[in-house]
């Protein structure tokens, strides 16, 4: 295998990272599947392509304005699709039906605007390769790469060290008791959404650098649940690995049996790992003890 | 003795269920008082209500001589701590974690010296501060759920079921544990199934039954009278 597949796997798996754990994000202190997350990641990402279009500027504006709109768009998307339900206790029935209703409308604005045109971000890069030795390497996998592990490890630094992480962990253990210790729970779940749009606005640019800009580019948000449930549903850290792995795993299949088969490969390492691990590679968290 | 916390006519209902009927409740300042009562009696949904996480239909609550405010968050910032029945720590994060978010309300503020505060209290706590709370027995739960209450430094700390499924040697350690929280000045107001234990602890002590208030008086008062041994100190 060459270096060029292992870091291309990697570049794409740290992208399927970033959408992983938005979405693990708001699994973990809602317990349910936001829908709307892949939408949010297309939509952010235009946002920043018509608002900076023409001007000419680098890469790290285009991600601060698609982070800025994921955020901007969650928060939306929180007080709207989810606030009422969450206080009203509702089913889970409501907020699945809920994210695809405020997804489908994200998708459906975004096509207003763009058409079913595909759109190119500007060239980021003036040297698009890297050589060393006799391999060449994409400059935009190893930066998107950096990039991404970079905001992965400022979310894990927030999760584990900060006030507000520990406040999102007792959310996501026990949202009534976490009440009692005076944490604010409205205030926590409204800032882990910007949390989330802000991953999510991130990876909707990288997505959009690597396969062009199109208003269903967000059904790639699936790579994401994929890599979570790989990983272990609400875990952070198997959301990570998970999506590693598939991105590593699927740009080898990719590139041993072209795109067709290697896309039905995938899904058959996923059915097989619900099959026989259902509960991830973290396995079960201690979640469910006491 | 001042008042401190004064419920008022306090009824509450799950749709068709009425949880509690015109209770009154007066808990002075720096004392420990009980509520006993059966299972359903209502004891829980008192210090819900109180906490803020559960809204009556009707009556007042006063604290230090003004209402309380509305949300559970702003409620613990006033220093009413509700240590919940059945422990509730958070499984999953730290012992020191768990600590931490009790001490949640004082933003910037270096929790540290709180921290040494309840290592000293409870030693156990300190040895296994790294490990999930989900690894501690029952007993340590308790001790942990009541540290991370007194994190929050309060005025009066609302316990409910504390001796709840723990061997008797846990419980007399618990009680007397209440007692060193009340010499500290902290008020308690503590709610159990186990009448023995309770009333033998409280200065002053109230019978909860169906909802409604039925007795009060001081915890030897109650445990002289004939009715509470029937019902509550029966075996
Ligand atoms: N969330 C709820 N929804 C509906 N009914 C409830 C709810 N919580 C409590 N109840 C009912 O309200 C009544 C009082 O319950 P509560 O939990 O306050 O009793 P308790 O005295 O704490 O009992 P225990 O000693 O078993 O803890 C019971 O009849 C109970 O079934
Ligand atoms: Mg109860």
């Amino acid at each position: 295998m060459s270096l060029q597949i292992l870091i291309n796997g990697i570049a794409t798996g740290s992208i399927y990272a970033l959408i992983a754990t938005g979405f693990a994000l708001i699994f973990n202190v809602l317990k349910f599947s936001n829908f709307s997350h892949g939408a949010t990641m297309t939509a952010s990402a235009f946002v920043a392509y018509f608002l900076l279009e023409g001007a000419g500027l680098g890469l790290v504006p285009t991600l601060l304005v698609a982070a800025a709109a994921g955020a901007l768009i969650a928060l939306v998307g929180e007080f709207v699709g989810f606030r009422r339900i969450l206080l009203n206790h509702s089913s889970a029935t409501y907020f699945f039906v809920s994210s695809i209703t405020l997804g489908t409308l994200y998708e459906g604005l975004v096509t207003i605007k763009a058409g079913s045109n595909f759109f190119n971000f500007p060239r980021f890069f003036s040297t698009p390769t890297i050589n060393i030795g006799a391999q060449v390497i994409s400059t935009s996998d190893v930066v998107m790469f950096c990039i991404s592990m970079v905001a992965l490890l400022i979310l894990a630094f927030i999760i584990q060290k900060t006030r507000l992480g520990r406040a999102l962990r007792a959310i996501s253990f026990d949202r009534d008791t976490a009440q009692l210790m005076g944490i604010n729970s409205t205030r926590i779940i409204q800032l882990t959404f910007v949390i989330s749009g802000v991953l999510a606005g991130i990876a909707g640019v990288f997505l959009g650098i690597k396969y062009t800009l199109y208003p269903t580019l967000g059904s790639l948000v699936v790579k994401g649940f994929i890599a979570s449930v790989i990983g272990g549903l609400g875990s952070l850290t198997g959301a990570v690995i998970g999506a590693v792995l598939l991105g590593v795993v699927e740009t080898i299949l990719l590139s041993l049996l072209g795109s067709g088969y290697s896309t039905i490969a995938t899904f058959a390492i996923m059915l097989v790992f619900l099959l026989f691990r259902p509960q991830g590679i973290a396995g079960s968290n201690v979640q469910e003890k006491a | 003795m001042e008042t401190i916390l004064k419920v008022t006519g306090l009824s509450v209902s799950y749709g068709h269920v009425e949880a509690l009927r015109g209770v009154d409740v007066d808990v002075r300042r720096g004392q420990i008082v009980s509520i006993i009562g059966a299972n359903g009696a209502g004891k829980t949904t008192l210090l819900r209500t109180i906490s803020g996480m559960v809204k009556p239909l009707a009556g007042t609550i006063e604290f230090e001589g003004k209402p309380l405010p509305k949300k559970p968050h702003k409620i613990v910032a006033e220093g009413v701590i509700h240590v919940p029945e059945g422990r509730k720590c958070f499984s999953g994060l730290t012992i020191r974690d768990n600590l931490l978010t009790g001490g949640y309300v004082f933003k910037g503020r270096d929790l540290n010296e709180d921290l040494q505060e309840q290592y000293k209290l409870f030693p156990i706590l300190e040895q296994r501060k790294n490990q999930y709370a989900g690894t501690l027995s029952g007993g340590e739960q308790q001790m942990l759920a009541v540290a991370r209450g007194l994190m929050g430094r309060p005025k009066i700390l609302l316990l409910d079921e504390p001796s709840m499924g723990l061997a008797p040697i846990i419980v007399n350690q618990i009680y007397d544990l209440i007692r060193q929280i009340r010499d500290r000045g902290i008020t308690v107001l503590l709610v159990e199934q186990n009448a023995r234990k309770a009333l033998g602890v409280c200065d002053y002590a109230y019978v909860l039954e169906n909802g409604r208030i039925n007795l009060q008086g001081t915890g030897e008062e109650l445990l002289g009278s004939d009715e509470v041994r029937k019902a509550y100190l029966a075996g």
